[in-house]
């Protein structure tokens, strides 16, 4: 792929002919290719065993292709997992439940600290200011200092993306974001990831199990069933109508 | 479905377990008849027991917090000890290069209970408690070795994937996910650790190596029942209460944190 080139339409992340999953015998992916250009924002969606969280897997290289590539231009084949420019929320969010809000908003740097500071577990003050401004631009000032299992499944989240703030990824990879959480707070949890991206440039590339959420904010949606791509569609002319009989036309099938 | 309703059979367990423990019987020559000589004995041994000797009190708190000093030494060195070797024998943290040595090392060390460490050191390092601390840390570095390794294997891997895609090295994962997780785990370990030394520590003193059994077995020896009886009361005592301890403490460890995050 020669897609080095700069441009508002670069592609950030190469899917092709991506054939994958956990036994050479039964593939869960099968023959996916996709291309998301950075700067936008795609949703993987569909019926559950589908291979949707296996795809995010696959793009941050937990699962290796048996055919096929991930290709992530401008990063090295191999050393994307090291090189910290991929942020993944798994669907549990993978907070770390024995340390406070902040700490776990900490560890979205610790790749860039030195072995000894590592042992000692010492962050310098720039680390914690930058922890304490991701906190505060997700609504959680001044909560540093909690346990993150005192805090609310929505306000987890918001640790979760504060966790990436820190990090700072080119892509984000997020799995099934707003399972379990209300209306409300999924609607702002959606305004808080729209914002960051702005500011950021971020790529996202996410499961989303609510279609409506998915249309909200994904420039386009990736339709997945039986491991294998069914439609991509814009979802702004495709409309929610459209995907939602997509889906309950798949999940019957 | 019939099937599904009987019950699991166990006929040949069963049958094995029988044969196993006939040739058991067969092979020690059990002399029966000492069932009722002991039960003689006791009445005996009871006898001359109580009075239990209250003026070796004091000798027995002395010795017994000799004990207690060498486990809870031996204790805190072997944790200290065995963490590093219980990381890098974890599957989920690195290769089988490193793995399986550590592990190897581990089961090594766990093979000899503390006592048997503590007549190899005795004739080391001499009489006296350094050799008894430095058994009981010796083995707790391999039991607890194992023990950890298994916790840190258990752990959900979500956070691992997390933070491995900020770029974090498998020494960042220890530090900042692997030890935090397991924190609870490895804190009722090392307190069970405690009270399974306190056992073991009080009869090292057997072997030499400090503590309040050199007088048991010094009792044992000049055959003054009532100061063994003595000794021992005292021994149960403590362990029944730090038993009862550490079961408390433990407990309160393990349901500190309900809930997932």
């Amino acid at each position: 792929m020669s897609a080095l080139t700069v441009s508002a339409a670069a592609p950030a992340v190469i899917v092709d002919r991506l054939t994958a999953g956990y036994s050479p015998r039964q593939p869960i992916l099968r023959d996916i290719s996709i291309t998301v250009p950075a700067g936008e924002c795609w949703a993987i969606i569909g019926p559950s065993g589908g291979g949707k969280t296996t795809l995010l897997r696959a793009v941050l290289g937990l699962v290796r292709p048996q055919s096929g590539s991930v290709t992530l231009p401008g990063m090295q084949a191999h050393a994307t997992m090291r090189s910290g420019a991929i942020g993944y929320i798994p669907q549990q969010l993978g907070l770390v439940r024995n340390l406070t809000v902040r700490q776990n908003v900490l560890l979205g740097g610790v790749g860039k600290m030195s072995w000894t500071r590592t042992i000692a577990g010492m962050f310098t003050g720039d680390e914690v200011d930058r922890a304490e401004d991701a906190l505060t631009s997700v609504g959680l000032a001044g909560r540093g200092k909690e346990r993150v299992t005192a805090l609310s499944g929505g306000e987890r989240r918001r640790v979760a993306i504060a966790r990436t703030l820190v990090q700072r990824p080119r892509i984000l990879l997020a799995d099934e974001f707003l399972a379990e959480v209300d209306r409300v707070t999924a609607e702002s949890i959606l305004d808080l990831l729209a914002r960051v991206r702005a500011d950021t440039g971020m790529t996202v590339l996410c499961v989303e199990h609510n279609l409506e959420a998915a249309c909200r904010i994904a420039h386009r949606l990736v339709v997945l069933a039986g491991g294998r791509k069914l439609r991509e569609l814009a979802p702004c002319d495709a409309g929610c109508e459209d995907a939602c009989d997509l889906f309950r036309a798949v999940a019957t099938a | 479905m019939r099937g599904e309703l009987t019950p699991p059979r166990f006929g040949w367990t069963t049958m094995l377990l029988v044969v196993v423990a006939a040739a058991a019987i067969a092979h020690l020559d059990l002399q029966l008849s000492g069932l009722v000589r002991g039960w003689d004995n006791l009445l005996k041994l009871g006898g001359d027991a109580f009075p239990p000797q209250m003026e070796l009190l004091p000798t027995a708190f002395v010795a017994l917090v000799e004990t207690l000093a060498i486990a809870l030494l031996g204790t805190l060195i072997g944790f200290v000890a065995a963490i590093p070797l219980g990381v890098a024998a974890t599957r989920t943290l690195f290769s089988a290069w490193l793995v399986v040595p550590a592990r190897l090392l581990a089961a090594t060390v766990r093979t000899l209970p503390s006592l048997l460490w503590a007549v190899l050191l005795v004739i080391l390092v001499g009489f006296g408690p350094l050799a008894g601390v430095l058994a009981t840390a010796l083995y707790t570095t391999g039991h607890l070795a194992k023990l950890q390794y298994e916790s840190l294997e258990g752990l959900p891997p979500e956070p691992f994937e997390a933070i491995r895609a900020t770029g974090a090295s498998r020494l960042q994962l220890t530090r900042f996910v692997a030890l935090p997780e397991a924190s609870n785990q490895l804190l009722s370990q090392l307190l069970y650790m405690f009270e399974y030394n306190v056992r073991a520590s009080s009869i090292m003193g057997f072997v030499g190596a400090g503590g309040i059994g050199y007088y048991i077995h010094r009792y044992l020896q000049m055959l003054q029942y009532d100061g063994v009886v003595t000794l021992l009361l005292v021994v149960l005592v403590t362990i029944v209460a730090i038993d009862a301890l550490s079961l408390q403490l433990r407990s309160r460890f393990l349901t500190a944190v309900p809930g997932q995050a």
